[in-house]
């Protein structure tokens, strides 16, 4: 380091402890500016509750967990949104230390907001019966999932209306549920059979309806997972043409390495099969929600519920997911092959990735784990609750592995993650399948899901090597 | 008409102080080579023009040298670091402006520089806030409702709040008027003259005003790489009756049907050389050289 780097680097780290708070007050300032962008989407969230208060008729209990979870919600997509527009471009990615204060802030932000839910849920005194909730929660949690989704039309197909339509479906059908007709209602969340517990109708309209089979009703794109494909398989055959090597370990990217081997397809053609390929993740993790949260549904209701939804939208506000669905970034990934460093994540967070999911993970369910010692749940129940929640979690963090931008690295790293994923599936499934014969049968769907979404994939591989969709 | 092949002129030898510093860098994306074995180095306190034609490979050379894409191979040093693993001390001398403003459309355009200003520890807000009066930028407007040159003027005084002492612009003022273009010009050079700047842009004649070295990019090659001085003093278009040797000294030649165009280099061919019979022995600025070289 010559004298002159030597001083500059000085002089920011004086300047940095005079100017700590003024970039975090800074940055803190422009996050509502940026959440405010949703205030529609608010106003409606904001009608929706009202219109469910009158018609609960002074439902109190109903009233306050609504809030806290359309403030969740909102605070969600608020973060989301704000940590996209702030996050990404060339430019910004040279300012000194400009991610990192980011994150932080969004972060402290998130934690400091969920940190009220016990609060709300002490005050709301929440009933914890009635399997209504089960299904209008675990929805919601659901709908959560597919915010960045959702996200994803607004900034790039311009669709809008389809994404409020689809937004304020999530948002009302719970409270619909509750306040609706009460023999269609009950109906709807009844399981099919008492031997199908999983399989409600409202459960199977989801899995029909959600995120990860939203490329099948509009047959063209999903922006998040495949615009983050483009990124990481552009980004993979940019480091093959480089090194003139086979891609590191994984199943499924030998999977990949077998399908693109064997076609010469333009780049922008080779990055739809990854894409579809993420489409497996969606059944296989939503089938398990269904299946294992339908055990448990009581403890469910109880602790899973003001757990989930935040943890997935403080996943959706801090991961690189919310980063990665920009405005602009579609059509360079889709024509601009050897552009996936653009929105290459900085190394300390691909590096931590995990380590910080854990971390913030674990700081999430903390006090719920505290609420549930302090309502005398057997420590017995706790531990399958705690397993059913690793479980979706793990889940959904496979999820956001698929939707996670950056270069090949990110995704040879959590190989040991997976690995032990996939195992814990397997030792869950294998030992409610051998205890229950109710998770036989949910399991044997899972089956059929992820048959169904195997054929759908080569489907669908079939069709993207063969349509001409020029450009 | 034919036309000899230029010769590469080498980089001059690399210092260890030299704010940028480019061996051997290539890139490819897929079977387009972006950057052939690009070498590079730029002296404290110059300002370096860097000219090419459309995908000569300006763009990509300047985004390897920050660090925002990998070269396949060789070797790259930002301001003594690697620009991959760049630490904020080398961020906060750094300035860049993008081809394409990147800004943040829902702010207004003081809330963006304030917002970008607070994690530089020399952000100058008094002068930005001068810079923003001279070039009529609407402090209050919002991003998204500015002109495109609006908004390069925004992306410019973003990279140049923290006067930084590298500053690197990819076709910062295309969309400027003249006039516009001198007072950045004018600015951009009589406000910190040590600074370093690059700066890729096809307005030749701006360049030919401000800089002190030329490089000019070909087909992912650095073809030209000298002090502008040196090059207007000694670069020569000579229209001879005869080929001129091919060798060193000899950049281009263009053979016609009763004579040939050739642009020497008088220090590598004296003009003593010049076989009889050549005439209009003529001095280039810029945009002929360009012309001459990258037809």
């Amino acid at each position: 380091m010559n004298m002159s780097t030597q001083a500059t680097s000085q002089a920011v780290m004086h300047a940095r402890e005079h100017s700590h708070w003024r970039v975090y007050l800074t940055i803190f300032r422009q996050l509502p500016v940026a959440s405010w962008l949703f205030s529609g989407l608010l106003v409606l969230f904001m009608f929706a509750l009202v219109a469910t208060q009158v018609f609960a008729a002074m439902r109190l209990t109903t009233v306050v967990f609504g809030w806290s979870w359309n403030v969740l919600l909102f605070v969600g997509l608020g973060l989301g949104k704000a940590t996209s527009d702030l996050w990404g471009s060339d430019s910004r990615r040279l300012v000194p230390d400009y991610h990192r204060r980011l994150m932080r802030v969004v972060t402290v932000t998130a934690l400091a907001i969920w940190s009220t839910i016990p609060l709300t849920y002490w005050l709301g005194s929440v009933d914890r019966d009635g399997m209504s909730w089960v299904g209008g929660v675990w929805l919601w949690s659901y709908g959560l999932l597919g915010l960045s989704f959702i996200w994803g039309f607004f900034v790039t197909r311009k669709m809008h209306w389809l994404a409020r339509v689809l937004m304020m479906s999530f948002a009302l059908l719970p409270w619909w549920a509750l306040v609706g007709y009460a023999p269609f209602r009950e109906w709807l969340f009844s399981p099919l059979a008492p031997a199908w517990p999983g399989y409600t109708p409202i459960n199977l309209l989801s899995l029909l309806l959600g995120p990860h089979n939203w490329p099948l009703f509009f047959a063209r794109r999903m922006p998040a997972v495949q615009e983050a494909a483009h990124c990481s398989s552009l980004a993979r055959i940019e480091q093959r043409v480089r090194t003139g090597t086979a891609l590191d370990g994984f199943v499924m990217r030998e999977l990949l390495q077998f399908f693109h081997a064997k076609s010469r397809l333009r780049p922008e053609f080779r990055v739809c099969p990854p894409a579809l390929l993420g489409w497996l993740w969606g059944p296989l993790a939503m089938a398990l929600f269904v299946g294992v949260f339908a055990k448990i549904g009581i403890l469910y209701l109880a602790i899973v519920a003001p757990t989930l939804a935040p943890s997935m939208a403080l996943l959706t506000a801090i991961t690189p997911l919310s980063a990665s669905i920009g405005r602009k970034s579609l059509g360079r990934y889709t024509l601009l092959p050897g552009a996936a460093h653009r929105r290459e994540l900085p190394a300390w967070l691909t590096r931590r990735y995990f380590a910080v999911c854990a971390a913030v993970i674990a700081f999430l369910w903390l006090p719920s784990l505290l609420v549930a010692i302090w309502a005398e749940i057997p420590a017995a129940v706790i531990g399958r609750f705690v397993a059913a929640l690793l479980l979706s979690l793990a889940g959904a963090t496979a999820l956001q592995i698929f939707v996670l931008p950056g270069k090949t690295t990110v995704l040879s790293t959590p190989t040991v993650f997976l690995t032990v994923f996939v195992g814990t599936i397997a030792a869950v499934n294998a030992a409610l399948i051998v205890n229950d014969a109710g998770a036989r049968l949910v399991f044997a769907g899972v089956a059929v899901s992820i048959a169904t979404s195997t054929v759908l994939y080569l489907w669908g591989l079939r069709r993207w090597k063969t349509i001409d969709l020029g450009g | 008409m034919t036309m000899t092949q230029p010769q590469l002129i080498p980089p001059l030898a690399a210092m260890s102080d030299d704010p940028v510093l480019l061996e051997d860098v290539t890139l490819a994306y897929g079977d387009i080579i972006a950057l052939n074995n690009a070498s590079l180095r730029l002296p404290t306190g110059s300002v370096v023009g860097l000219a090419g034609s459309n995908g000569a490979g300006k763009s990509s050379l300047i985004r390897c040298l920050l660090g925002l894409t990998l070269p396949q191979s060789g070797r790259i040093r930002l301001l003594g670091e690697d620009p991959r693993e760049l630490s904020d001390a080398a961020r906060a001398r750094l300035g860049y402006v993008p081809q394409t403003p990147e800004l943040i459309e829902w702010m207004k355009v003081d809330q963006h520089l304030d917002y970008i200003g607070a994690f530089y520890p020399d952000w100058d807000a008094a002068r930005v806030a001068d810079w923003c009066a001279k070039w009529d930028l609407p402090p209050r407007q919002k991003v998204a409702g500015l002109s495109l040159g609006q908004k390069q003027k925004l992306s410019l005084l973003l990279a140049l709040g923290h006067a930084p002492q590298l500053l690197v612009l990819d076709e910062p003022v295309a969309s400027f008027d003249p006039l516009m273009r001198r007072e950045f010009m004018r600015t951009l050079f009589d406000e910190t003259p040590d600074r370093t700047v690059l700066i890729s842009s096809h307005l030749l004649s701006d360049l030919e005003r401000v800089i002190s070295h030329l490089v000019l990019m070909k087909n992912g090659r650095v073809l030209l790489v000298d002090e502008w001085d040196a090059l207007n003093e000694n670069l020569r278009r000579v229209v001879s009756p005869i080929r001129l040797p091919s060798g060193p000294g000899v950049l281009a030649q263009h053979t016609g049907s009763e004579d040939t165009t050739a642009v020497i280099d008088t220090r590598q061919f004296p003009l003593s050389d010049l076989p009889s019979g050549a005439r209009q022995v003529m001095a280039m600025n810029l945009d002929e050289l360009f012309v001459e070289l990258m037809s």
